[in-house]
């Protein structure tokens, strides 16, 4: 996911087409999910041998209705830690009624800023805070339908990930105008790089990271054997192109 | 069963270090165009060798060839594609990189500099036509 999500993030703006931009955005979506969670279950598996138990860090967030949900499941670790050394001590719930929601606004605008010093981050921060915002206020006056709670909240989530990808805000708007159908016309052909390994693999990925896989029985041989054939296809890759870093790595 | 399968992959994770140690299997070969990355000696520099040292493992780890040649196997028998290359109709080959990457280069060099670029044709068109010569390209107007 991570090679599709680059090259459609690596094309000019003037040559990104809607196809081309969702395309990118919707690779980064599930690459920064996979990278990240994988990167903590290889912290909790590597504590675990040395004797120390890690909590779980994601619990299926892309399954999340709403971004209050998608928060409780998405790092849940520094949730937890922005929610106990910071929320809670600048007055939680209990101190009006707009205290809260400014309280809120500055958790996230830390934890977009903990991200590293970008506007793109402190944007990040700011959009998810005041999604979070307008979900609290909301939900006394309407109630959202469903049917579209689960694929409105991937969309925003999938609209956060391009402030969290571009590398300025002014490529992030134009990335987004893309994908509204407001972009430039090219000849390139997505063929190319979206060939028939890549979608196997976006399907893959949307699978583990919506079906509750752990629910399902399994037996043990199935299990491994699929572990094993995913171990060697991955080593397979790093020996084709390389170690690619972490995204988390720098955090 | 667990500890069999935990000792399985602990035995992949080595058994590319153990090549690299003693050989115990034939040496696969794939060609490269490039120089792969030579090991690093005493004259790098102490910040550099770290650096020279993760590219030489790298280019250089025990059943990489194997691996790269497996890769490029599944992509082209399960999936009929490959990272590199297209496959033309008649079995020629094309680097991917290059055929996808210059188009949207072209565009875009064409809709910022058009006007220059039409004007050096017509420039070149004209002073050749005045050498008596015949300009026989696509561009010809």
């Amino acid at each position: 996911m991570g090679t599709v999500a680059d090259k459609m993030f690596s094309i000019p703006v003037d040559q990104l087409t809607a196809a081309t931009a969702w395309t990118g955005a919707l690779c980064y979506t599930l690459q920064i999910f996979f990278d990240f969670s994988g990167y903590s279950d290889m912290a909790i598996g590597l504590g675990r041998m040395l004797g120390f138990r890690f909590p779980e860090n994601f619990d299926q967030p892309y399954r999340s209705r709403s971004i209050t949900e998608f928060w409780r499941r998405w790092h849940m670790t520094l949730s937890h830690w922005f929610r106990d050394y910071l929320y809670i001590p600048l007055g939680g719930n209990r101190c009006g009624s707009v205290r809260p929601y400014s309280n809120l606004m500055l958790v996230f605008v830390l934890c977009g800023l903990w991200h590293g010093a970008a506007y793109t981050f402190l944007l990040w921060g700011c959009y998810h805070g005041a999604l979070l915002i307008i979900e609290r206020i909301g939900r006394a006056w309407i109630t959202v339908p469903t049917i579209i709670q689960w694929p409105a909240t991937v969309l925003l989530i999938t609209i956060g990930c391009v402030f969290f990808r571009s590398p300025t805000i002014s490529e992030a708007k134009s990335f987004l105008l893309a994908m509204a159908g407001m972009g430039g016309t090219s000849s390139l052909d997505c063929s190319y790089d979206v060939t028939a390994d890549k979608i196997t693999f976006f399907v893959l990925g949307i699978v583990f990271s919506l079906v509750r896989t752990r629910q399902i029985k399994i037996a043990l041989p199935i299990k491994q054997a699929f572990a094993g054939s995913v171990f060697s296809y991955s080593a397979m890759l790093i020996a084709a192109n390389g170690f690619n870093p972490f995204i988390y790595f720098r955090f | 069963m667990r500890l069999w399968f935990i000792t399985a992959i602990f035995g992949l994770m080595l058994l590319p270090i153990i090549q690299m140690t003693i050989h115990f299997a034939p040496e696969y070969t794939v060609n490269e165009n490039r120089a792969l990355a030579p090991i690093p000696n005493s004259k790098i520099a102490l910040d550099k060798f770290p650096k020279a040292a993760d590219l030489w493992f790298g280019d250089h780890f025990g059943f990489r060839s194997l691996l790269i040649s497996a890769k490029a196997q599944i992509d082209w028998s399960i999936f009929g594609t490959s990272d590199r290359v297209i496959v033309g109709r008649s079995g020629q080959l094309f680097y991917k990189s290059l055929e996808n990457d210059s188009i949207p280069s072209y565009e875009s060099l064409l809709s910022k500099k058009s006007d220059i670029i039409i004007h050096n044709i017509d420039t070149l068109t004209t002073t050749l036509k005045r050498q008596e010569l015949k300009p026989s390209w696509l561009f010809l107007r």
